[in-house]
C-alpha cells in the first residue's frame, strides 16, 4: 500500500523549487509594472497565486488518477483541442493582443488553448503510437495520420500566430514519432519537406525574416529592432556571479519587454547572477533527468511514450526559453513553465508534472 | 505488438543526448554572458540608464556684483512617450500633434519605435502642458526639468554664457564655471523609472540633491547697460559692422562691463549665430593701431632711452624706411616725444623705436603680456600674437611701433593700459568675485593677482601726463574728455588688414579708444572699439564720443567726485556729470541755526552714500551692507547737523 502511494520525490521537489523561484520572480519582474498600469503592485503577483493555486489542485488530482486511465481522455482531448483551437481564431471570439488572437474568455479568465494543444498533443501521440506498435515504420498506415494531427495542430497554432508554440509542437511531434519507432528515412523525408514550408513561413511574414537576421546580428541594429534581445544580453552581462540582488533588476524597468513572462530568466540572470541562472537551470535538469530515469523503467508503452511526452514537454519549454532569452536560437514569445507569469500554461504544466507524479507511482 | 526494447533503449539515448546538448548550451552560454562579457555588458548597461534617468540638480544662479540675477533656474515640463504602452498611435500622435504643433507623421513615427522610452518635446509651455494634462493619454507623460532663464535677456549675453538642452554649460561663464554651478559633483546619482519617480535605491526619497553654487561676477549690471547702450549707439551712428566696450577697475583688475555687439540673448541661443555668441572681446585678437604706440611709449621711458621733451624731426608726413613709405595724417616738422603720441605721429614712433632696437621693444610687448593669455576666467581666450623680434623684417620695427603686424585682444589691450594707470603692475582680469555654495560656504573666492610690475611708478606717471595730453586741446582724443575728470587716454584707427589679398584693404577701418579716468587717480580703464565704421573712421571721432558717455556715466554711477575744479561746461557736453552732484548738495540747504532739512539717501550704494555724506560734511552711521534701504530721520525732516544720522543697507 505504502509502495503504492510513493511518488518520485526528486521530481516534485524540483517542481515545487521552480515554483517558488517562479512566483517571487513573478513579484519581483512585475510589481513596478502592474503598480504603473493597474495602481496595484501586486495585481500579476495575486493572479499567479490564484494560478499557481489551481495548478496544484489538478497536480493532486493527476497525481491520483491511475495512469492508464488518461488513455481514455485521448480522443475527447484531441477533439476539444482542435475545436478551442479553431474558436480562438474566430474574430469576435478570439482575444486579440499585440496582433495576435490567442486567448479565449472563459469566465473572467484568458484561456489559451495553445497551452491545452501541447498536453493534449501527447496525450494522443503517446495513445496512438502505443496503439500503432511495430506498424509506426510504415509510413501511410503508421506514419501518416500522426503528421495530419499534429500538421493540423501546428498549422491553427501559428496561424494565431504563435511560432514559439509552433515550435515546440514540431519538435515535440518529431521527438516522439522518433522514440516511438518511426523509420530515420521517413524522418529526413520530414524534414526535407517541412524545410520549405518553414522557409516559406519566414521569408513570408516580413517581421519573421527581420527577427531571422536580427538574431544573426543584433548589434547591428541595437537602437530598435535588435534592442530587446541586446536588453536581454544587459541583463545577463549585469549579473554576473552573484546578481544584483533580489527586485534589484535595473533592466525590467521597461527596457526588456514582457519581463514577467518572455524574459524572466533575463531578470533571473540579472537579479540572481549566474548561480541563480544555473541553480534554475539545474532543476530543469533534475526534471528531465528524472523524467528519462522514469521512462526508461516503464515497460508498458502507452505510458513510456507518456512519460517521455511530458518530460520532453517540460524541457523543450525551459531550454527553448533560456536559449531565445539568450539569443541561442530566434523567435520569442514562450514561457519559462513553473515560473513565467501565465494562468494557462502555469495550471497546463503542473498538470503534466502531476501526470508524470501519477505515472511514477509505485516505479520508484 | 511486442517492440524492440534495444530500440526504444537507442533511440532515448539520442534523445537525451539530444537534451544533453541543449543544456550544456544554456550553461556555457550563461557563462559566456554573465562572466566572460558580465563587465562590457554591465557598462553598457550603465551607460543607457544613466542617459536616460539621469536627475539634474537645480543650477545655481548667477548674480552681479550688486547681487542682479542674470541667470536662473526655473522647472519646466518636458513631455516623453512610452511607445510601448500606446496602443492606438495613430489617435495618439494626431491629438498630440494639436497640442504640441508637432509634425503628426514625425511624431508617430516616434510612437512607434521599440525604445521603452522617447522625449516627444522638451520644455513646454504651461500652456501646452495643461492641454497634456487634459488629455490624459495612455503612454505619454510629462516630468519636469529644470530650465535655464536669463531675466535681463541680452545684458551681457556673452558673458553669461548659455546652456544646453541638458543643462550643460556651452558658453560663457555657464562653461567656464559649469562644474560649480551644475551642482553634480559629489551629490548621488539617481536612477529614476520613466515616469520620474525614483524606484532603485532605498530610501532615496530623503536624498535632496543640492543644487549648484552660486556666482558672484564683478561686473555691474548698471555699468554694463550704460556700456551696451552707449556702444549700440555708435555702431548704429557709424553703420560699423560690430563695436566692443571694456570696463576694468585698474588696480585689482575686475572687469566691471564687457560688452559686444552685437548682442546676444542667452535665452534663445539657437536662433542666434555662433558669431554672436562669442565673446570677441576675449575670442579675438585684432591689430590695435595707434592704441598701441603707448607700449612703446613706456618701454622707452622705463628705458630711459627717450625723455619727454626729446625732439624728433618728422619729415613733414613723408618719411621712407626700410624701403616703404611711412606717413602721417597731418605734416609735423620737430616734435617734442610728448607730442608725438599727442598727435599720433606714425613717423614719430617710427624714428623713437628706432633708439630702442627691436630686442628691448619686444621685452616691453611681452611684459605687457601681449602674445599671452591674460588668465581671464572665460572660456575660449585667445593669446593673440606677437612675432619675436629675430623674424622681424627691418620694416616690422616700424610698423610695431604703430600697432600693425601685432595681434592683440582687446582685454590684453585694457589690461596693459590697466598696468599704466595703477603705476605699472600687470593684473590678472576676473570676471568672477565669489562661487558660493547652497550652504553659504565659499568655493572660491577670486582676489586681484598681480603677474608682474612692467615698469616703474615713475615711468608709468610719466606716461600718464603723456597720455593726459592726447585728451587736451590739440590731441588727437579731445572728444573723450569727462567733464570734471581728467582723462589719459589714446585713439587708435588701425587699417584692417585685407584677409582675402593680403596687405591692408583701402577704406575699413577699426575705430578705438583706450583710456582712464581719473588720470592720477584711476577707477576705471575703459576701451571702446568700433569695427568698420563709415563716415568717419577715426578713433578719436567716433569712439571717443562713446569713451565720454560710457566713463562720465559710470563715474557718476560709482559716486566718484571730480577731481578737477569744474570747468564751465564744455560746448560738446550733453548731460553734464557733475550736475546731479550739484544739485544734490544744492538741495540741502541750511534753514539757518545749523538746521538743515533730512538730506535723502534712500537707494544709494554704500559707496555713494559715503561719498554724498563726505560731500556734505555729514556724519553717518552705517548699517549693513549694499543699498540704503531705510534711514533715520526721514529724508526730508527738519533735522539739526550735529544730530546723528542713521542709515540702514541691505543687498
Amino acid at each position: 500500500m505504502r509502495e503504492g502511494i510513493a511518488v518520485d520525490g526528486w521530481l516534485f521537489f524540483a517542481v515545487a523549487a521552480l515554483l517558488a523561484v517562479g512566483i517571487t520572480m513573478v513579484l519581483s519582474t512585475s510589481y513596478l509594472y502592474s503598480q504603473e498600469r493597474f495602481s496595484d503592485g501586486t495585481y500579476f503577483f495575486r493572479k499567479q497565486l490564484t494560478a499557481a493555486g489551481a495548478g496544484l489542485a489538478t497536480l493532486v488530482v493527476a497525481a491520483l488518477l491511475p495512469p492508464a486511465s488518461y488513455r481514455r481522455f485521448a480522443y475527447p482531448l484531441l477533439a476539444l483541442t482542435l475545436f478551442v483551437l479553431i474558436l480562438v481564431l474566430v474574430p469576435g471570439i478570439g482575444l486579440s493582443r499585440g496582433g495576435a488572437r490567442r486567448w479565449l474568455p472563459l469566465g473572467g479568465f484568458a484561456f489559451q488553448p495553445a497551452e491545452l494543444a501541447k498536453i493534449s498533443l501527447v496525450l494522443y501521440l503517446a495513445h496512438s503510437l502505443a496503439k500503432k506498435g511495430e506498424k509506426v515504420q510504415t509510413f501511410a498506415m503508421g506514419l501518416l495520420p500522426h503528421l495530419i494531427i499534429g500538421g493540423l495542430f501546428l498549422g491553427l497554432v501559428m496561424l494565431e500566430p504563435d511560432l514559439g508554440t509552433t515550435l515546440i509542437l514540431g519538435m515535440l511531434l518529431v521527438l516522439m514519432l522518433f522514440v516511438g519507432g518511426a523509420k530515420f528515412s521517413h524522418l529526413a523525408v520530414i524534414g526535407l519537406m517541412a524545410l520549405p514550408a518553414v522557409a516559406l513561413a519566414v521569408v513570408g511574414a516580413e517581421y519573421r525574416l527581420r527577427r531571422l537576421l536580427i538574431f544573426l546580428d543584433p548589434w547591428r541594429d541595437a537602437s530598435s529592432t535588435g534592442f530587446q534581445i541586446i536588453q536581454s544580453y544587459i541583463a545577463f552581462g549585469s549579473g554576473q556571479l552573484w546578481g544584483r540582488g533580489l527586485g534589484e533588476s535595473r533592466q525590467k524597468l521597461f527596457y526588456l519587454p514582457e519581463a514577467h513572462t518572455d524574459f524572466i530568466f533575463s531578470v533571473i540572470g540579472e537579479e540572481l547572477g549566474l548561480l541563480g541562472a544555473v541553480a534554475v537551470l539545474a532543476l530543469f535538469g533534475v526534471v528531465v533527468v528524472r523524467g528519462f530515469r522514469l521512462v526508461s523503467r516503464i515497460d508498458e508503452p502507452f505510458c513510456q511514450y507518456l512519460a517521455f511526452g511530458l518530460t520532453i514537454l517540460l524541457g523543450l519549454q525551459a531550454l527553448i526559453h533560456m536559449g531565445v532569452v539568450m539569443g541561442l536560437m530566434p523567435t520569442k514569445g514562450l514561457v519559462l513553465p513553473f515560473i513565467s507569469y501565465g494562468g494557462s500554461a502555469m495550471v497546463m504544466n503542473l498538470t503534466c508534472a502531476g501526470i508524470l507524479l501519477s505515472l511514477s507511482r509505485g516505479r520508484m | 505488438m511486442r517492440r524492440s526494447f534495444q530500440g526504444i533503449r537507442f533511440r532515448l539515448a539520442i534523445a537525451g543526448l539530444f537534451f544533453l546538448v541543449m543544456f550544456l548550451a544554456v550553461l556555457v552560454r550563461a557563462f559566456q554572458l554573465q562572466i566572460l562579457q558580465g563587465e562590457k555588458l554591465k557598462r553598457l548597461g550603465e551607460r543607457q540608464h544613466l542617459k536616460e534617468w539621469i536627475v539634474l540638480p537645480k543650477r545655481g544662479t548667477i548674480l552681479d556684483r550688486a547681487g542682479e540675477p542674470l541667470a536662473l533656474s526655473l522647472e519646466v515640463q518636458s513631455v516623453y512617450a512610452r511607445p510601448r504602452r500606446i496602443k492606438e498611435p495613430e489617435r495618439v500622435a494626431q491629438s498630440l500633434a494639436q497640442a504640441l504643433g508637432l509634425d503628426q507623421a514625425e511624431l508617430q513615427q516616434k510612437l512607434k519605435t521599440e525604445k521603452p522610452f522617447v522625449w516627444l518635446k522638451r520644455q513646454i509651455t504651461p500652456k501646452e502642458a495643461e492641454t497634456i494634462r487634459a488629455l490624459n493619454l495612455e503612454g505619454v507623460g510629462m516630468s519636469s526639468e529644470p530650465n535655464r532663464y536669463y531675466p535681463q535677456g541680452q545684458l551681457a549675453g556673452q558673458v553669461v554664457g548659455f546652456v544646453g538642452r541638458d543643462s550643460q554649460g556651452l558658453e560663457g561663464i555657464e562653461l567656464y564655471y559649469d562644474s560649480y554651478i551644475r551642482g553634480e559633483s559629489g551629490s548621488p546619482v539617481i536612477e529614476r523609472d520613466a515616469l520620474g519617480r525614483r524606484v532603485l535605491a532605498r530610501g532615496v526619497e530623503e536624498i535632496q540633491i543640492p543644487p549648484g553654487a552660486d556666482i558672484h561676477l564683478t561686473v555691474d549690471t548698471s555699468i554694463q547697460h550704460l556700456a551696451e547702450k552707449q556702444l549700440e549707439a555708435t555702431v548704429a551712428k557709424y553703420r560699423a559692422r560690430a563695436g566692443i566696450a571694456v570696463v576694468v577697475e585698474p588696480f585689482t583688475g575686475e572687469v566691471l562691463a564687457l560688452a559686444n555687439y552685437p548682442f546676444f540673448n542667452p535665452n534663445n541661443f539657437a536662433r542666434q549665430s555662433s558669431r554672436q555668441w562669442r565673446n570677441r572681446a576675449v575670442t579675438d585678437s585684432f591689430e590695435p593701431g595707434s592704441t598701441f604706440k603707448t607700449i612703446l611709449a613706456a618701454a622707452v621711458l622705463e628705458e630711459g632711452v627717450v625723455g619727454k621733451e626729446d625732439l624728433f624731426y618728422c619729415e613733414f608726413g613723408k618719411y621712407s624706411y626700410a624701403g616703404r613709405t611711412i606717413h602721417d595724417t597731418h605734416e609735423y616738422g620737430w616734435l617734442p616725444f610728448y607730442k608725438i603720441i599727442q598727435y599720433s605721429s606714425n613717423i614719430g614712433v617710427t624714428k623713437v623705436a628706432e633708439k630702442l632696437k627691436k630686442e628691448r621693444y619686444f621685452k616691453y610687448i611681452e611684459r605687457f603680456g601681449f602674445g599671452h593669455l591674460t588668465g581671464i576666467d572665460m572660456p575660449g581666450e585667445a593669446a593673440g600674437m606677437a612675432r619675436r623680434p629675430d623674424s622681424w623684417s627691418p620694416i616690422d620695427l616700424a610698423t610695431h611701433a604703430f600697432g600693425q603686424g601685432i595681434a592683440v585682444t582687446p582685454i590684453q589691450l585694457v589690461m596693459a593700459y590697466g598696468a599704466v594707470a595703477n603705476g605699472g603692475i600687470l593684473m590678472r582680469p576676473f570676471v568672477v568675485r565669489r562661487v558660493v555654495a547652497p550652504d553659504g560656504e565659499v568655493l572660491v573666492a577670486n582676489q586681484p593677482h598681480v603677474v608682474r610690475r612692467v615698469v616703474s611708478e615713475k615711468s608709468a606717471r610719466l606716461l600718464t601726463a603723456i597720455l593726459k595730453g592726447v585728451v587736451s586741446d590739440g590731441g588727437t582724443g579731445l572728444m573723450a574728455s569727462v567733464e570734471g575728470f581728467e582723462v589719459a587716454g589714446k585713439t587708435g584707427t588701425a587699417e584692417k588688414p585685407d584677409l582675402v589679398h593680403g596687405g591692408y584693404s583701402g577704406r575699413k577701418r577699426v575705430a578705438s579708444f583706450i583710456g582712464f579716468v581719473p588720470a592720477d587717480d584711476p577707477r576705471l580703464v575703459l576701451l571702446v572699439i568700433v569695427d568698420e565704421p563709415e563716415g568717419s573712421v577715426y578713433g578719436g571721432v567716433v569712439a571717443a564720443p562713446a569713451f565720454r558717455n560710457i566713463a562720465s556715466g559710470a563715474l557718476r554711477y560709482l559716486g566718484i567726485v571730480p577731481d578737477k575744479p569744474q570747468p564751465l561746461p564744455l560746448p560738446a557736453a550733453k548731460e553734464g556729470t557733475s550736475v546731479r552732484v550739484e544739485r544734490k548738495s544744492g538741495n540741502e540747504a541750511e534753514k539757518g541755526d545749523g538746521v538743515l532739512e533730512v538730506p535723502d539717501f534712500v537707494g544709494l550704494s554704500l559707496r555713494e552714500a559715503v561719498e554724498k555724506a563726505r560731500t556734505l560734511k555729514l556724519k553717518v552711521e552705517l548699517r549693513g551692507n549694499g543699498y540704503v534701504v531705510k534711514q533715520s530721520p526721514a529724508p526730508g525732516a527738519v533735522w539739526g547737523k550735529g544730530e546723528p544720522l542713521t542709515l540702514n543697507l541691505q543687498g
